[in-house]
């Protein structure tokens, strides 16, 4: 079962195979885990993400489609719709928006990569972080708030007290400078 | 379409890879970037920036317990499967779970009309019809379904509605944690009107619980009521099995 690839893996939780789903989580829950860190940053709500996860997986047979990406980029994207969901439920139980600029630096300070982990992330990662630097500060915060916070374009915009047309102009922006220097990194 | 439309779609780009349109301007954009150069190109650049976007992340470890946590959640309480949140208060606990719950059913549902629709459309590439999805599909009519016998799980639900199609009307139900049919067996969806009985066609449900069945309406539009049997087969043409789900009241959605 552990050399199993990770469609297969997916086509048999589809059948119900318990054993299928405790490997992908085994290979995968520090993906989710360190994501939704990054984006809740307490302990308990990254748990409740893994968990919602790790269900969702489950309980609805998900339509992974090798065709359509990489799992891991698949896990991403129902990971942060989950976590996003997430945040904003919380978010509005606390009734109030709060866009602090400060929250940016605020990343997990463990760092324990597993060699499997080191090779699904290391170059990747490199290449990312070297593309932020190039970002300016304003750039960089509106990644956090859209990316990471789950804020809208309409929220941004109004929180921000500047035109949508603006704020989607300058994520454009923003990704424009990312493409360009992630494709330089990738050329290094 | 208009080529202000066609321009006012390929504004739509940043929201389209930060995925905040609704699903019907989603799959209006989709529908654009068949025919636009520009905006695919840029979509394929811009997404897997996006896409990198979680490279950023240090990695952790998580807690060693919360293996066993999340293993013990999803074995032995299978009916958890659309409880989004950990909501304390249990008195809230069963509307929470309720309206999550139609809500989801909800937009799958409506994901699968809309799919369906693209889907015909992109096989028939005609021109003319581009303005179909300029008409979103409605649902005229909602019926939550509940069980009605104790051969199935207490936790079985479903909902069944009637969607405008603008030139026709589909019937579509769900239902959920039902039992899964044995054999030849099938589920049979049964209309009536004024005492006048419809059959509506038959659907299967697997392990999962889950069975999802669409009918295209003609006359029946009117129904008022809406029967689900289990049958010892598909070829039934009146009711020999018992009925497993029911509606009780109908909500009338526009």
């Amino acid at each position: 079962m552990q050399n199993r690839s990770d469609v297969e893996l997916m086509r048999l939780v589809q059948q119900r195979q318990r054993e299928a789903l405790e490997v992908l989580y085994d290979r995968y829950v520090r993906l989710v885990y360190s994501f939704a860190l990054r984006s809740v940053s307490n302990e308990a709500s990254a748990r409740e993400v893994v968990q919602l996860v790790f269900t969702r997986l489950w309980t609805t047979g998900a339509s992974y489609d090798s065709h359509k990406g990489k799992f891991a980029s698949w896990l991403h994207t129902i990971t942060r719709n989950i976590t996003v969901d997430l945040i904003r439920h919380e978010r509005r139980q606390i009734d109030s928006i709060h866009l602090s600029e400060e929250h940016w630096d605020q990343l997990p300070d463990t760092r324990n990569d597993t060699p499997e982990d080191a090779l699904l992330h290391k170059s990747e990662s490199e290449r990312i972080r070297s593309a932020f630097r190039y970002l300016s500060d304003s750039q960089r915060h509106l990644v956090e708030l859209l990316y990471w916070q789950g804020y809208t374009l309409s929220e941004i915009a109004e929180s921000s007290e500047q035109p949508i047309g603006t704020i989607k102009s300058r994520l454009y922006q923003t990704l424009r400078v990312l493409r360009q220097h992630l494709l330089i990194a990738k050329e290094e | 379409m208009h080529p202000n439309n066609e321009q006012r779609l390929c504004d739509h780009l940043t929201e389209y890879i930060t995925d905040q349109l609704n699903e019907m301007d989603r799959l209006r954009y989709q529908r654009h970037l068949e025919s636009c150069a520009s905006c695919r190109q840029e979509v394929f650049e811009l997404q897997e920036v996006w896409e990198s976007m979680p490279y950023i992340t240090d990695m952790v470890d998580p807690p060693l317990d919360l293996k066993e946590q999340v293993m013990n959640e999803i074995f032995s309480e299978p009916q958890r499967e659309f409880k989004p949140f950990s909501i304390d208060n249990s008195a809230r606990r069963s509307f929470w779970f309720y309206s999550i719950s139609t809500a989801v059913i909800l937009s799958i549902i409506i994901g699968t009309i809309w799919n369906y629709q693209l889907t015909e459309e992109r096989q028939q590439i005609v021109q003319s019809q581009m303005g179909q999805i300029d008409q979103p599909s409605t649902i005229e009519k909602l019926f939550p379904l509940s069980t009605q016998t104790d051969i199935t799980s207490t936790n079985a639900y479903g909902v069944a509605c009637i969607v405008n199609q603008g030139d026709h009307s589909e019937l579509v139900v769900y239902v959920y944690n039902a039992k899964n049919n044995q054999g030849a067996e099938a589920y049979q969806v049964w209309l009536l009107h004024n005492s006048k009985r419809t059959n509506a066609g038959t659907f299967q449900v697997g392990d999962d619980g889950v069975g999802v069945l669409t009918y295209r309406m003609n006359q029946e539009a009117n129904f008022d009521t809406i029967g689900i049997t289990l049958e010892p087969d598909s070829k039934g043409t009146t009711p020999r099995g018992q009925k497993i789900f029911g509606n009780s009241e109908q909500i009338t959605w526009n």
